[in-house]
């Protein structure tokens, strides 16, 4: 079944985040807070998500994905 | 001029970061290509830089720092098909598929001196059998040796 989030990621799967870009992922732990341990390509930035592909687990948003991603960019709000 | 960027940011000014959630901006003046110092909540480095694109670094120019929170519908995991598949220990291209009603297809026949049958798929049924397991090949010239590679493995003659 297709899926959104990380379940069944396996090492050498490709994964792309709007602020590192293209990674890989290195290697799974699930015994951990953050199983999916991805390296990225730019900058050779290592560091880890969660299953549901959030950087922090405290911070429940998912900046981790399959594939790139298109962003709306909201507008500065108007000074009050 | 309404902006999505952070030309205009201020010391105090509300952000939202794609990986590191809500922050206030710090200094506008951090660094030569990363002038937008952040800082976030509830992160254990809390500090980060930007660009004045809102992007994490110059050269891989995606902005992931926002004026507010932002939605980003997840795309699936991409199915990828594995280019060969093992029968009996032999790598055979793993081209078989689901041929429609009344088209031809190649499918291993072991028992056969030319170890393939090129059949026309009549029986739904045992099309969808067939395909089920593997074993209906294209009508083309790779589809044959698929299937006689395929034929030949199950005998273990290759």
């Amino acid at each position: 079944m297709s899926t959104t989030t990380f379940e069944n990621a396996k090492v050498g799967d490709k994964v792309y985040s709007p602020t590192f870009g293209w990674g890989k992922i290195e290697y799974t732990n699930k015994n951990t807070r953050h199983p999916i341990q991805v390296r990225f390509f730019h900058d050779n930035y290592f560091s880890g998500y969660t299953l549901e592909g959030y950087y922090y687990i405290d911070i429940p948003v998912q900046s981790l994905f399959w594939d790139e991603v298109t962003i709306e960019a909201p507008t500065k709000p108007k000074e009050p | 001029m309404a902006t999505t960027t952070f030309e205009d940011s201020k010391v105090g000014d509300k952000v939202y970061s794609v990986a590191f959630g809500w922050g206030e901006v710090i200094c506008t003046d951090g660094f030569e290509h990363y002038p937008l110092g952040v800082r976030f909540q509830n992160v254990v480095i809390d500090t980060h830089y930007f660009t004045l694109d809102g992007c994490y670094y110059k050269d891989n120019p995606i902005q992931s720092l926002f004026w507010d929170e932002v939605h980003i519908k997840a795309p699936v995991k991409p199915v990828v098909i594995a280019a060969t598949k093992i029968v009996n220990g032999v790598e055979i291209p793993n081209i078989s598929y689901h041929p429609k009603t009344h088209h031809h297809c190649n499918i291993p026949a072991p028992a056969n001196p030319a170890f393939y049958e090129n059949v026309r798929c009549y029986n739904n049924e045992n099309i969808a059998y067939m395909s089920s397991l593997g074993l209906c090949y294209p009508n083309t010239e790779k589809g044959k040796a698929a299937a006689i590679l395929h034929a030949k493995a199950m005998l273990g003659i290759t």
